[in-house]
């Protein structure tokens, strides 16, 4: 795979270039890829809650106003209601017939004890007991759900208090105020913040590399939220032509904008450890990618291929000691070769190559001077 | 003919009355007369260019050079066209045959460029200004000594303040602004707020488009007033570009700043300049064609100070190069030359006439000669410069030759008759010698015409100098035949016949020689062109060359980096090499600028290339041995650079020989670069092993590294995007071309839409977003396929026909050999596909095609001498005997040219040409007054009678040796600028007068004997 396109035993001394040029070894580096894109922060339909009163009533009060912080438990909303108050009243008149037919229970069970009642009839008090119990047992888990503390009820009353069933910003008031609510329709929205969402808009082919392991930075004004993955959505969006994918912001921030566009950048999974050497040392070199490496070995299984008859120049660096490439004395000679390169991608700084092998030497920094040497030579300016 | 010099001795003051204006004019025509280095070696040349921002070699070859280049090529006496195109430009140089007005040719030029069609948007074809190649008269760079303002401050005052003024200077045609920064007004888009708001790229820049405008809504009549109605829309502050309205949709309007920032900025450019590590903005004042360069120049100097009085306080103008200086230098170098020729003239006729009175009219000859010929180069558009002055300082010797035999014979005839009418003896003794000297004269002219008809630079160079040399001859005819008499009537006494010291001293040591000489004539003669002939096959194994080098005392380089070569970087370079330079020679050299790539306007240098220009301090002189040094410890020191040593002058008339700035190149034709620049490679290894070069360099015409963005038509349909709209985005929002033009006061700013971070790097332009107004979003890469490759730097074009340049360095080995066993090896080893030829280039053709001309004119100019000659004696053997005469100068010219080791240069030439006119002069003299014996005394005996007519002829034959020899003595000595390139010529011509003189006074008597004693 190695290709040598230009192989010159490129011979100068390092004297006022020492510190242009950098040598590094090549790494093996995951590869990921960073896509920076736009995204819409949204929020998914099921996370905005809407507050329903149960029980049909007279809408009362309002304890909140549209866009207040409200917490899970507080008060929201006081529905007058009639079936409140026939819950409530059974409810207390339920609580008088379980005593009832409890302490007749507790009679009917002496007397059985003293043989003086038979075994049916008490038979029918236990029933009479439990059957008051269980109609006052679903009565208050009823209550229950309606925020209201059977044990703590006295009388019977009407007021059927809505609690914020979650943390969040209360949204649209949907009933107006002294109108008649059921149990139906919502009578406001509560929003609930830490479900914000974002839907980046990504091109069909970056879409298709996307896995459940892909994060993204959402970049809002000057705070960036992370995100992970949640799915890419089936539909494209027909009028842009991009595929759009789902993530959700991890923590949840104070105050987004629904709606709002907003820059993502998207880190699609490491697939692959690669050789990775930087940037800065790629060069293009006859119509080609190359990067520079030093030449290491006398013979060279490549000097066949020595261009413009240049064979006169070629001594070999002696003992090239591998590693120790900082300490070129001034005045000594290296020779580099420009090795043809594929690119596969390009990783910030780095860039994935195919053509050299991990931890190979290659001239990290200062490859115009390089490439100007070596292109000077084989101009066949030489002076004699 | 007698009675007409005694009607001018008759009416001596009218005679001494003309003389005296001819000499006032002569005086006017020598302050008023332009002066220059050089003649205009420049050849008629019409260049057009075309701006094309961002476009490449390729395209532009294709759709901007070619019509170009096609539509002129039918143009009258057009004789080649040279074209270049490169990144952004078009170049087109139309050279035409000298002797047509260039007005003229300027005005067909822009009537062809109206046919010619260059798409929409690619520029428009401008004609170059009217300048010379060496039209650089002056260079400055504008300083800022507080350190106050930043380069696009200190640019804009030099297009907007400087510029005017210097441009309304009499004579300038154009200033060209270098460096600094252009400033421009950026609207810097973010592609994804465009996303956002539902905007497209194209959108942005036709609201751009339309909304900075300005009308005229004419006027309306109210209260028996007029008021003027102006629509005024055009752009006044940023906010008004911020407030443009892109579009609105449902009552929400979209303005420029909901999408972009609004900022200053500055223009991409080609070129910087550098003076001492520090980057400057630079002046380039282009003289007009056809005015005086000192005159200009002066002119400039002047308004500099008023410049400067406009400009803010601290912000200086520091003149780094002034052309005429050397131009200066170079005339000085003549003009002493000049007068120290006269003054040892005149102390040589003193010496050998030895009488006060005809000395003194010999001298005044002399000047009044030479300011004729200064009013003669008047009349004719001569400029006093290097060659045309040393045309004069050749004939100082000659002038005086006519003058001395009408003075002598005078002197001699009124001695021998004391009695007779002073009047009609002088009137007498000039009539006598009238027709000698009048085909003397003759002769001398004809000589010099094979001069006159060299074409090409050559011709242009020596045509004044053969011109000045006719001029000066007629100048001394008229003194001779109307002043002289005049004044050896008023002025000669007859007196005793001193005889001079000198004269008795030279004839005690000649006649023995003599005698010894005509004893043995057949053997001195044979002898003499057995030499003759050794020397001449001497010659031709001399190198050759076209023209020395002419030293203007600076030092300069062209630097060459790799192609491709991003300015960033080469600014970085020249400021490292100016840095080096400084603290290396930190004595001799003052300064050092750098101009990298090009000015914005119409020049074809790229990044990868500067010229560095030293400034020397003035006391220093050993310039060549620093050359030398410091080239050697600049390539040492920037080992990834080319370095090539060169002169301001000397680099702009390279550049004009057909395009190729080296002394020779090797010109590779045909149509694909890659095989020529193949064939190049091959030449500059088969040449490699030749002697005597130092090195090759190949143009490097590809290697430009270039990102090509092709759309993808399905891709595009598919998103709904028109190739327009990527052209659009590649062209405005990357190129950034101007939109619109935001004017300030008589300053226009461009106006561009750059897209933001675009050009950060090769992935960013890749994954650009682009919108379409159907609303798909796809980046650049998704609908364009975008590689990297390499492509031409530039695209050089001959008559239509694509051309590579292989210069070639030649040391220590003249040029032409070289270039005959270059032209044989590669023939012999460089096989060269159909359609693909080589041609040799540069200085050396020059001197090829002068040595041809020469070949053809020197026969036939010597059968119109020979003609001359049997007209004046009646007798070709006489005419054929002189002529012998002429090998005898020229055996000690080659002599002096072995000697001396210079080459045979078109320089030396004209000295074998000079010593031509010596030798035919002397044996003129000598063979018309033994004939004149003859008749007298027909029976005395061959022998005797030429050593007695030799022995009698010696003082004229010495003197008009001797003032020939002591005029062009100074050239030999000569140190100042310009004495190098006279150098051969007055080594050949002193070495010439030497062995023609010798050689006249012992071998044209013994070869007269050979021709006529059997008779």
């Amino acid at each position: 795979m190695t290709k040598y396109i230009l192989l010159l035993s490129l011979l100068f001394p390092l004297k006022g270039l020492a510190s242009e040029i950098k040598m590094d070894h090549a790494e093996l580096k995951p590869l990921g890829k960073v896509i920076q894109t736009n995204a819409q922060i949204t929020q998914l339909s099921g996370q905005k809650q809407e507050i329903v009163s149960r029980l049909p009533g007279h809408l009362e009060a309002y304890f909140v106003t549209p866009g207040q912080q409200v917490k899970k438990g507080d008060k929201t909303i006081l529905i007058e209601s009639i079936e409140l108050s026939k819950m409530t009243a059974e409810h207390l008149a339920l609580l008088e017939q379980s005593k009832a037919a409890e302490a007749q229970k507790n009679s009917t069970m002496n007397l059985y004890k003293k043989g003086l009642t038979s075994q049916n009839d008490l038979n029918s008090a236990i029933i009479a007991l439990e059957e008051i119990r269980s109609r006052q047992n679903a009565l208050t888990s009823q209550l229950k759900s309606l925020g209201i503390r059977p044990e703590k009820l006295k009388q019977a009353t009407d007021q059927l208090i809505l609690y914020a069933h979650a943390d969040g910003v209360v949204g649209e008031i949907l009933a107006p105020l002294h109108s008649n609510v059921d149990s139906q329709k919502p009578v406001m929205t509560l929003v609930n913040q830490s479900a914000y969402y974002a839907v980046a808009y990504l091109s069909v082919d970056d879409a298709m590399q996307i896995s459940t392991e892909t994060k993204g930075w959402l970049k809002v004004s000057t705070k960036t939220y992370p995100s992970h993955f949640v799915q890419l959505l089936p539909n494209i969006d027909e009028e842009t032509q991009r595929a759009k994918v789902l993530f959700q912001i991890e923590q949840s921030p104070s105050n987004l904008l629904l709606g709002s566009f907003a820059e993502m950048d998207i880190s699609l999974a490491p697939y692959y450890n690669t050789v990775m050497v930087k940037k800065s040392a790629l060069t293009l070199f006859q119509g080609e990618w190359v990067i520079f490496v030093e030449t290491k070995h006398e013979g060279d299984k490549h000097g066949d291929k020595e261009a413009n008859g240049h064979d006169d120049d070629t001594h070999e660096k002696e003992d090239h000691n591998e590693g120790e490439h900082e300490d070129h004395d001034a005045g000594e000679e290296v020779s580099y070769v420009a090795k043809s390169v594929n690119i596969i991608a390009f990783a910030g700084e780095y860039v994935a190559i195919e053509g050299i092998s991990a931890n190979e030497e290659y001239v990290s920094a200062g490859v115009y001077f390089v490439k100007s040497m070596m292109l000077k030579s084989s101009l066949g300016e030489h002076g004699h | 003919m007698k009675n007409f010099f005694k009607i001018l001795i008759q009416y001596k003051f009218l005679i001494l009355a003309l003389f005296i204006a001819i000499s006032g004019f002569g005086y006017k025509a020598y302050k008023n007369i332009p002066i220059d280095a050089f003649p205009d070696i420049t050849p008629k040349q019409v260049v057009i260019y075309t701006e094309s921002v961002g476009n490449s070699a390729e395209d532009i070859e294709k759709l901007i050079t070619y019509p170009i280049e096609a539509a002129m090529s039918g143009l009258p006496g057009v004789k080649m066209i040279l074209s270049n195109s490169i990144f952004g430009l078009s170049y087109v140089s139309i050279f035409f045959e000298d002797g047509y007005d260039t007005y003229l040719l300027r005005q067909l030029v822009t009537e062809r460029l109206n046919t010619v069609d260059i798409p929409q948007g690619w520029g428009v074809p401008t004609m170059g200004p009217n300048t010379t190649g060496l039209g650089q008269v002056i260079w400055y760079a504008l300083e800022d000594k507080d350190n106050k303002y930043t380069p696009s401050q200190l640019r804009q005052m030099h297009e907007y303040t400087v510029t005017p003024l210097l441009k309304s200077v009499d004579g300038v045609e154009e200033v060209i602004s270098w460096g600094g920064f252009e400033k421009q007004y950026e609207v810097l888009l973010d592609p994804k707020r465009l996303q956002a708001v539902d905007v497209t790229y194209n959108e942005v820049i036709e609201a751009l488009e339309k909304s900075n405008q300005s009308v005229g809504g004419q006027y309306l009549e109210f209260n028996m007033e007029q008021y003027l109605i102006r629509g005024s829309g055009l752009y006044k502050k940023l906010d008004d570009i911020r407030n443009t309205v892109i579009r609105t949709k449902d009552a929400k309007t979209v303005t420029v700043k909901d999408v972009a920032t609004v900022q200053e900025g500055k223009a991409p450019r080609f070129g910087a300049v550098s003076v001492d590590g520090k980057e400057r903005v630079f002046g380039m004042v282009l003289q007009r064609s056809e005015t005086n360069a000192a005159k200009v120049v002066e002119l400039i100097k002047e308004k500099m100070s008023l410049v400067e009085s406009a400009l803010p306080k601290g912000v200086k103008l520091q003149v780094i190069y002034d052309r005429t200086e050397i131009t200066r230098k170079a005339v000085d170098t003549m003009t002493s030359a000049l007068l120290t020729g006269s003054v040892l003239v005149a102390i040589i006729l003193f010496l050998f006439l030895f009488e006060l009175r005809s000395a003194f009219i010999v001298i005044i000859s002399l000047p009044i000669s030479l300011l004729i010929a200064f009013l003669m180069m008047e009349e004719y558009g001569i400029s006093a410069n290097l060659m045309s002055l040393s045309g004069l300082a050749i004939a100082i010797g000659m002038i005086v030759d006519g003058t001395i035999v009408v003075v002598e014979n005078s002197f001699r005839i009124l001695h021998d008759n004391p009695k007779a009418s002073r009047a009609d003896v002088i009137a007498e003794a000039t009539a006598e010698v009238a027709k000698p000297v009048l085909f003397a004269l003759l002769i001398i002219s004809a000589v010099f015409i094979p001069l006159l008809s060299l074409e090409g630079l050559a011709g242009k160079l020596y045509t004044p100098m053969a011109l000045d040399i006719v001029f000066v001859m007629l100048g001394s005819l008229a003194v001779a035949l109307l002043l002289v008499p005049v004044l050896s009537y008023m002025m000669l006494k007859e007196g005793k016949h001193s005889n001079s010291p000198l004269m008795e001293a030279i004839k005690a040591f000649y006649t023995p020689m003599l005698m010894f000489s005509l004893q043995n004539t057949k053997k001195l003669v044979t002898l003499t062109f057995f030499v003759f002939f050794i020397l001449a096959g001497m010659l031709s194994q001399q190198g050759r060359e076209f023209m020395p080098q002419l030293n203007e005392e600076t030092i300069m380089y062209r630097v060459i980096a790799i192609p491709g070569t991003s300015l960033t970087q080469s600014v970085e370079n020249a400021q490292a090499i100016e840095n080096f330079i400084l603290t290396t020679y930190p004595d001799e050299v003052l300064s050092v600028l750098s101009m990298v790539g090009r000015s914005e306007k119409g020049e074809t240098a790229q990044a990868n290339y500067m010229e560095v220009l030293l400034t020397l301090s003035p006391e220093f002189e050993e310039i060549p041995a620093l050359d030398k040094e410091l080239t050697k410890k600049l390539k040492e020191k920037f080992n990834y650079l080319q370095f090539i040593s060169t002169q301001p002058i000397a680099m702009r008339i390279e550049e004009l020989l057909e395009g190729v700035s080296a002394e020779l190149a090797v010109k590779i034709y045909g149509e694909d670069q890659t095989v020529m620049s193949d064939i190049a490679a091959q030449i500059a290894e088969v040449l490699n092993g030749i002697e005597g070069l130092d090195h090759a360099e190949v143009e490097t015409q590809l290697g430009q590294s270039q990102i090509n963005i092709k759309p993808d038509y399905l891709a595009l349909s598919r998103y709904g995007l028109s190739v327009e709209d990527v052209m659009q985005v590649i062209r405005y929002g990357i190129g950034e071309e101007a939109v619109t033009q935001k004017i300030e006061g008589v300053k226009r700013f461009g106006v561009v839409a750059k897209l933001k971070n675009a050009k950060q790097d090769i992935e960013t332009l890749k994954t650009l977003i682009l919108r379409s107004n159907t609303g798909k979003i796809v980046s650049l890469q998704e609908v364009c396929d975008i590689s990297v490759e390499q492509g031409p730097a530039f695209i050089k074009r001959q008559d239509l026909s694509r051309y590579m340049v292989l210069s070639l360095e030649v040391e220590g080995r003249d040029i032409a050999t070289f270039v005959k066993e270059a032209d044989r090896k590669i023939k012999n080893q460089v096989n060269l596909p159909d359609g693909y030829y080589i041609k040799w280039a540069g200085d050396f053709k020059n001197m090829q095609e002068a040595t041809q001309t020469l070949a053809m004119i020197i026969p036939a100019t010597l059968l119109l001498i020979l003609l001359l000659l049997y007209t004046a004696f009646n007798s070709l053997k006489k005419a054929l005997l002189i002529l012998l005469g002429v090998p005898l100068g020229l055996m000690g010219g080659i002599v002096g040219l072995l000697v001396s080791g210079e080459y045979l240069s078109v320089s030396a030439i004209v000295g074998f040409i000079a010593i031509f006119a010596i030798a035919i002069l002397n044996g003129i003299i000598l063979v018309s007054f033994i004939d004149e014996l003859r008749k007298k005394f027909p029976e005395v005996k061959m022998i005797d009678m030429v050593k007695n007519a030799t022995l009698l002829r010696l003082r004229p034959v010495l003197m008009t040796a001797f003032t020939t020899l002591f005029g062009i003595l100074p050239l030999l000595f000569a140190t100042g600028v310009g004495s190098e390139i006279q150098y051969p010529l007055a080594v050949v011509v002193t070495g010439g007068i030497i062995s023609s003189t010798i050689l006249t006074l012992l071998v044209l008597p013994s070869l007269y004997i050979q021709f006529f004693e059997k008779k």
